[in-house]
C-alpha cells in the first residue's frame, strides 16, 4: 500500500519547488493518466471547460508517484480558494485513505509567517472541516492522517519562494545572479510609463524580476517553474542552506519520506 | 415551509444496513454506481410515506418489474418477501420472517416504522379460501396455503409534536387470493406520494389516471407549459375513446395525435408534470430524472419542476446517473442552493456522502470534477 499524501500551495512554481526535493527522494512526476494510482482518478477533472472559461487552465494536481509514495500537489491562489480547494478534495475523495496533507504558502513581504498561519487558521475554521490544528507553522499534528502548514521561506522570516531561490542561485549560480543584479540595476525606470511597472514596483517585484533573468538564460522563453524543475537551483550544496533544510526536513516528516 | 423529511434513517430495508441520510432538503439527488441501493431508498421513503397501506407496500415491492407480464400470486408474495433483509443462511423450508425498520424527522407526522414479514402457511379463513378456489377452481382445497403476515409499528406525532404514540396494523396474504384493503386509514399517518420509474412514461393505463387527476385538478395550463419547451406547437391534451381509450395531443400541425406518436421525451416530461399535478403536498419520487431528456432541454424542464416543488410544498427524490442531470440541477435556481443536495452511495454497508448544493456546485463549476 503506497502513502497517500495531498500537499496545497499557490503555484505552479511551488510546486516544481516540490518536486524538485521530492526528486531528491526518488519521487517522479506521473505523465499518464494509466500510470497513476487509481485513488486519484476522482480528482481528475471531466469538464472543460470548468466554470465556464475558456483561459482558465484545468485544475488538476501534479502528481508524484514512486515505489511507497503517491502524492498530490495542488495549487489553489488566495486563501479562500486554499481552503475551499481542500474541502472539495475532501469531499470528493475517501480521504481516510490518506497518510497525511497539508499547506505550503508564502508569506510575502508584507506578513509574518506566524500572520499568514493565523490567517489561514481562521479560513479554516470558517468552512466545515474539522481539523487538528497545529498551533505554529512547521508544525506537524495528528497522526492518519497527520497535518502540518510550512510558511515559505522558513515560518520564521517574511518572504517567498524568491528568497529561497536566490539564495539557492548564490551557491550554484553565482555569476548569473550577479549579472541579473546588474541588469536590475541598470534599468531606468524614466524610460517606463507607470502601467509598465506596477508589477515590479510591488515588495517582491524587484526579486521576481531577479529569478526570471536568471531562468531567461537557463530556459530562454520557458517558464520559471521549468527552469526550477530542470535546472541546478537546488542541486548539490544549495540543499544545505539552512533554508531549504528547513522546509525538506518538513517535508520528510510530513510525507514520511525516507 | 418545513419540508416532509429532513433526515432518514434506514436501519434495514431490502439490502440497505443502516443508512444515514441527514440534512435532507427539498430537491434531494441519489448518485452512485449501479447496485449501490439508490433505487431501493426511493422504495424505501414510497413505503415510509404511507406506512399502514398495504397496497404501498404491495406495488413498491412489484414497481421493478416490467409492465405487462403476468405475475404469479407466488410471485406477488415474494416480491413483498424481497423488501424486507435477505440472508443466505435463510433454509428453503423455513418460514421467512424479517424486518425493516426506519425512522425520520421532519414536518411529516410519522417518526418510525417497524414492519415485520413473517411467512405462514396453513389454511385461510372461509371467506378467503372460496376467493381462491374461484380463481384456480383445479387446485386441490385440502392442501395448505401460503401466505404472509405483515405487521407494521408506527410511531407519530401531532402537529404540536404531542406523540400519538404506537400506532399497528396487521395484514394477512395469502398465495391465490385477491387481497382487499377494506380500512381507511387516517391521513395524518400518511403523505401524498408517487414514484415515476425509469419506464412508467410507456404506459398508457399510468398515463391515463394521471391525465384525469391533474384535470379535475385545473392543471392543465401549468403542464401545457412544460409540454410547450418540447414542442411549442402542442396546443392541447385530452383522453379520446377511440378504438380503446387514450390520451391525445392536440396538435397545430398534426390535429388530434395520440400520444404514442411522440417521442419519448415528450411523453417522459408529460408523466412527470402530471404526477407532480397529483401530488398534494407530499413526495415525488423518480428513478433515473434524465431518461428520455435531451440535454438542451434539461435546465429548463429541471427549472419548471424545482417551482413546481417548492410552489406545491413537494419534495422531491431522484436518481440519475448522468452529469449532465446534476450541472442541469444545479442551475436550475442558482439562488437556491440550499434546496439542493445530492448523496452519493458507494458499496452496500458504506455511508452515503452528502454534498450540499454550494458544495456540489463548487466541485462541477470550479473543479469539472465527476460526482457520481
Amino acid at each position: 500500500m503506497k502513502r497517500i499524501s495531498y500537499l496545497i500551495v499557490e503555484g505552479p512554481q511551488d510546486i516544481a519547488f516540490v518536486a524538485r526535493i521530492l526528486k531528491t527522494f526518488a519521487i517522479k512526476v506521473v505523465n499518464k493518466k494509466s500510470s497513476l494510482d487509481p485513488f486519484w482518478n476522482n480528482l481528475i477533472p471531466k469538464t472543460f471547460p470548468v466554470d465556464d472559461d475558456l483561459l482558465k487552465r484545468v485544475p488538476i494536481p501534479a502528481f508524484f508517484e514512486s515505489d511507497a509514495h503517491s502524492i498530490a500537489i495542488h495549487a489553489a491562489q488566495g486563501l479562500p480558494r486554499l481552503v475551499k480547494t481542500l474541502e472539495e478534495t475532501r469531499a470528493i475523495l475517501d480521504f481516510e485513505k490518506i497518510s497525511s496533507y497539508g499547506f505550503l504558502l508564502d508569506a510575502d513581504d508584507t506578513q509574518t509567517p506566524v500572520q499568514r498561519f493565523n490567517n489561514l487558521l481562521s479560513e479554516l475554521q470558517k468552512s466545515p472541516i474539522n481539523i487538528p490544528l497545529s498551533a505554529n507553522p512547521g508544525e506537524i499534528v495528528g497522526s492518519a492522517p497527520s497535518f502540518g502548514v510550512f510558511i515559505l521561506p522558513d515560518n520564521q522570516n517574511p518572504g517567498t519562494l524568491e528568497d529561497i531561490l536566490l539564495q539557492a542561485a548564490q551557491v550554484n549560480y553565482s555569476q548569473l545572479f550577479m549579472a541579473a543584479g546588474t541588469f536590475i540595476q541598470s534599468v531606468d525606470k524614466n524610460q517606463l510609463v507607470p502601467k509598465d511597472i506596477v508589477e515590479f514596483n510591488k515588495p517582491s517585484g524587484d526579486k521576481k524580476a531577479r529569478v526570471s533573468s536568471i531562468s531567461s538564460i537557463l530556459k530562454p522563453g520557458r517558464a520559471i517553474q521549468n527552469s526550477i524543475q530542470d535546472n541546478r537551483w537546488l542541486d548539490g550544496e544549495a540543499m544545505n542552506l539552512p533554508v531549504m533544510q528547513s522546509v525538506s526536513v518538513f517535508l520528510q516528516q510530513l510525507l514520511d519520506l525516507k | 415551509m418545513q419540508i416532509h423529511l429532513e433526515s432518514l434513517s434506514i436501519d434495514s430495508f431490502r439490502g440497505l444496513k443502516n443508512l444515514e441520510l441527514d440534512g435532507l432538503s427539498r430537491v434531494n439527488l441519489f448518485v452512485g454506481p449501479n447496485n449501490s441501493g439508490k433505487t431501493s431508498v426511493l422504495e424505501a421513503i414510497s413505503t415510509y410515506c404511507r406506512p399502514l397501506d398495504p397496497l404501498e407496500w404491495l406495488n413498491t415491492s412489484r414497481r421493478r418489474e416490467a409492465i405487462g407480464g403476468e405475475i404469479t400470486p407466488i410471485a406477488r408474495l415474494n416480491a413483498l418477501r424481497w423488501l424486507f433483509p435477505q440472508t443466505r443462511e435463510q433454509h428453503p423450508n423455513d418460514l421467512y420472517h424479517g424486518q425493516v425498520q426506519m425512522q425520520a424527522k421532519g414536518g411529516f407526522a410519522v417518526k418510525s416504522v417497524l414492519a415485520k414479514y413473517q411467512e405462514i402457511r396453513g389454511i385461510p379463513d372461509e371467506d378467503t379460501l372460496k376467493r381462491i378456489q374461484q380463481r384456480m377452481p383445479s387446485r386441490e382445497p385440502d392442501l395448505t396455503y401460503q401466505g404472509a403476515e405483515l405487521q407494521i409499528n408506527i410511531n407519530a406525532e401531532q402537529k404540536d409534536l404531542s406523540p400519538v404514540g404506537n400506532i399497528q396494523a396487521n395484514f394477512v396474504f395469502w398465495e391465490s387470493a385477491p387481497f382487499f384493503d377494506r380500512q381507511r386509514r387516517s391521513d395524518p399517518y400518511s403523505l401524498s406520494v408517487r414514484t415515476i420509474t425509469p419506464v412508467s412514461h410507456r404506459t398508457e393505463r399510468s398515463q391515463i389516471d394521471r391525465f384525469s387527476e391533474a384535470t379535475l385538478n385545473r392543471d392543465m395550463e401549468n403542464i401545457l407549459d412544460l409540454i410547450r419547451l418540447f414542442d411549442p406547437d402542442i396546443l392541447g391534451m385530452q383522453i379520446l375513446g377511440v378504438g380503446g381509450i387514450s390520451l391525445f395531443v392536440d396538435h397545430k400541425k398534426t390535429g388530434l395525435t395520440p400520444l404514442s406518436a411522440f417521442g419519448d421525451g415528450v411523453r417522459r416530461v408529460i408523466m412527470i408534470a402530471l404526477t407532480l399535478s397529483n401530488i398534494k403536498e407530499g413526495v415525488l419520487l423518480i428513478d433515473e430524472i434524465e431518461t428520455a431528456i435531451h440535454i438542451s432541454v434539461l435546465n429548463d424542464v429541471y427549472r419548471w419542476l424545482f417551482d413546481a416543488c417548492k410552489k406545491n410544498n413537494i419534495q422531491l427524490f431522484a436518481t440519475t446517473h448522468s452529469l449532465e442531470a446534476v450541472d442541469a440541477l444545479i442551475k436550475a435556481h442558482p439562488a437556491a442552493y440550499d434546496d439542493l443536495v445530492a448523496y452519493r452511495f458507494g458499496q452496500p454497508g458504506e455511508s452515503a456522502k452528502r454534498y450540499g448544493g454550494e458544495l456540489l456546485n463548487r466541485l462541477r463549476s470550479e473543479r469539472g470534477l465527476d460526482v457520481r
